[in-house]
């Protein structure tokens, strides 16, 4: 074939070509009938995570070590469908909710801190499943100290109490950072890292604030 | 995407691990050893923690009486870690409202007309305590540092000295009074220094009334401001004597500074809480250690006159050069006790106002030989 000329079919090959464009418009529309099918499945909301747990590593003034566990309860949540994901539908959802909380560490040769407490905030889930969230929170702070704690009797005499905690009061705040695993429990878990302080009330004639950092788990529970 | 994501969840979890790990493992370090222990005192609404630390066996306790007020004992630690604590045992007591003393109370009941009275009883009950603890032939010394002296001195005068088998009392001084004569006096002697060797300040005082721009106006301030009597002198005499001070420093010390313990020690692996000694520091000063008001326990005060009857060995050791309590003070501070000369240990050192810091191995060895020679 020379460059330029014109082609030419050969009369053969016509009609097995037809039978291939039909079919491949028989199947292209079968397709299409599928992604139109699952693209208003995925238009539809995802339900909101009604209640979940979280369990992680407390760590007053990031090293001293504890535990906490916390239960969460979805007030209200509103999921924006995000424009950009045209070809499927992915969803933003920002969800209000109160919680409470148990958590306590040690602070060794200080003190051991136990909050048993209420918070309250809003958790921002994006696209790409990753979280944001604020809280804040109101706890009982019962600090114990962690030593030998020797108090004077009414006769001048020294003894050891068994009484070495102090019942405190302790506001917080929190920022958080996570992301739910798609690929694990049918993205049931996350992840997180938060950042917090909370204060102590009172601390001798004034308030100390505890920075702490929360680093764990969170599972959907419903 | 959901790879990137796997692997940045495994990676998430290594962390996690290695925080849980170094959490657990590095609040043992500094309190690693049998011979230590952490004691609370609670008294009046504080828990005062002490953090005693060293040789218990020894039978022999230093009671360390930090500065301020509001300063804490932990700041210690590396003078003493590496010398006297191989010795004796050391006592790190946090004042009340001082340090990372804890507790509740009104500042009603802390405030610059009580709070003195009321830290020397604390003090007289953290000695008994380490006798309970320790037992009651346990020799206990107390060795206090600038304000530290101004509290032990309160504590020998209000309650019994016997109970303390020796003081030690470092750049602090037993009267306001006394304080600001010897201040002006440093001031007059080494700003004339300065004038015969042509030397400037290195800045100019201007606060209130004054404008002092060289040595010579230094002269002349004091020589017009003697005795100090008003607030706003003692504001004026000590930012002079600061001023001063740094000239004297540059030509008459050579710190040997104590090696410190790594960074971070002291915040991660310690009962130390460094956020409440901020706290504790910036309220303290507040409430009672306002320099130049009359909120102020600083200033103003004398207890030279009711200490003849303090009869126990005392040491004073003193860093030469000090502009915060000069030397004149460690001469009236010896002749207000009653103390035989011949248990009384005097020795300065080419040092400001923190010999234990500034000179660690010689002043060590006086606290030894002190200590050795009263036990």
């Amino acid at each position: 074939m020379q460059v330029g000329s014109p082609c030419k079919s050969h009369p053969g090959l016509i009609w097995p070509s037809v039978c291939v464009l039909l079919c491949l418009c028989f199947s292209s529309d079968a397709m299409a009938q599928k992604i139109a099918r699952d693209d208003v499945l995925l238009a539809i909301p995802p339900a909101p995570d009604q209640l979940v747990l979280d369990v992680s590593y407390f760590g007053e003034v990031i090293a001293h070590p504890g535990m906490s566990a916390a239960i969460d309860y979805t007030l209200s949540s509103k999921a924006i469908r995000l424009a950009k994901f045209t070809d499927r539908a992915r969803f933003k959802q920002t969800s209000w909710f109160v919680g409470g909380e148990l958590g306590g560490y040690r602070h060794r040769g200080n003190h051991v801190g136990l909050l048993l407490g209420a918070r309250a905030g809003v958790r921002r889930q994006t696209a790409r499943s990753f979280l944001f969230e604020a809280m804040l929170g109101a706890s009982y702070f019962h600090k114990r100290l962690d030593g030998v704690v020797y108090v004077v009797d009414d006769d001048g005499t020294f003894s050891e109490t068994r009484i070495k905690g102090r019942p405190k009061f302790a506001p917080s705040i929190a920022f958080g950072i996570g992301q739910r695993l798609p690929w694990f429990l049918d993205g049931a878990l996350g992840w997180h890292v938060r950042p917090g302080v909370f204060f102590e009330i009172p601390f001798n004639t004034t308030a100390l604030p505890h920075p702490y950092v929360q680093v764990g788990l969170n599972y959907r529970l419903r | 995407m959901r790879r990137l994501n796997r692997r940045l969840f495994h990676r998430a979890l290594l962390g996690f691990a290695a925080l849980l790990a170094m959490a657990s493992s590095s609040c043992g370090e500094a309190l690693e050893g049998p011979d230590q222990e952490v004691l609370f005192l609670r008294h009046k609404g504080a828990d005062m923690n002490v953090w005693v630390r060293g040789n218990i066996d020894s039978k022999v306790i230093i009671l360390v009486v930090h500065g301020g007020a509001g300063g804490n004992s932990a700041a210690y630690v590396p003078d003493y870690k590496d010398n006297l604590e191989h010795d004796y045992a050391i006592a790190y007591w946090d004042q009340r409202h001082g340090g990372s003393a804890q507790g509740s109370f009104s500042k009603k009941d802390f405030n610059h007309t009580n709070a003195w009275a009321l830290m020397a009883e604390d003090m007289m009950l953290v000695i008994k305590m380490l006798r309970t603890r320790y037992g009651q032939d346990t020799k206990v010394f107390a060795w206090g540092h600038s304000w530290g002296v101004q509290l032990g001195t309160k504590f020998l005068v209000d309650h019994d000295p016997e109970l303390l088998d020796g003081w030690i009392a470092s750049n602090g001084t037993h009267s306001g009074d006394i304080e600001h004569a010897a201040r002006n006096a440093y001031i007059l002697t080494y700003a004339q220094q300065m004038v015969d060797e042509g030397a400037e300040l290195s800045e100019a005082v201007t606060r209130g009334d004054a404008n002092i721009q060289t040595p010579q106006d230094a002269i002349d301030w004091v020589n017009a401001n003697d005795p100090i009597t008003e607030w706003d002198q003692t504001d004026v005499q000590w930012t002079l004597g600061g001023v001063i001070g740094d000239w004297v420093y540059s030509r008459y010390t050579d710190p040997d500074y104590t090696e410190n313990l790594p960074p971070g020690a002291l915040l991660f692996s310690s009962p130390v809480s460094p956020i409440a000694q901020g706290i504790n520091s910036a309220r303290t000063g507040t409430l009672i250690n306002n320099s130049y008001r009359e909120t102020s326990i600083q200033e103003f005060w004398d207890l030279s006159t009711e200490m003849k009857h303090i009869t126990i060995p005392i040491a004073l050791l003193w860093g030469k050069y000090d502009h915060i309590i000069p030397e004149g003070v460690a001469y009236s501070y010896r002749d207000s006790i009653g103390t035989p000369p011949e248990d009384i240990m005097f020795e300065f050192y080419d040092a400001g106002h923190s010999p234990e810091y500034e000179q660690p191995d010689a002043f060590a060895e006086d606290v030894r030989a002190f200590i050795e020679q009263h036990r």
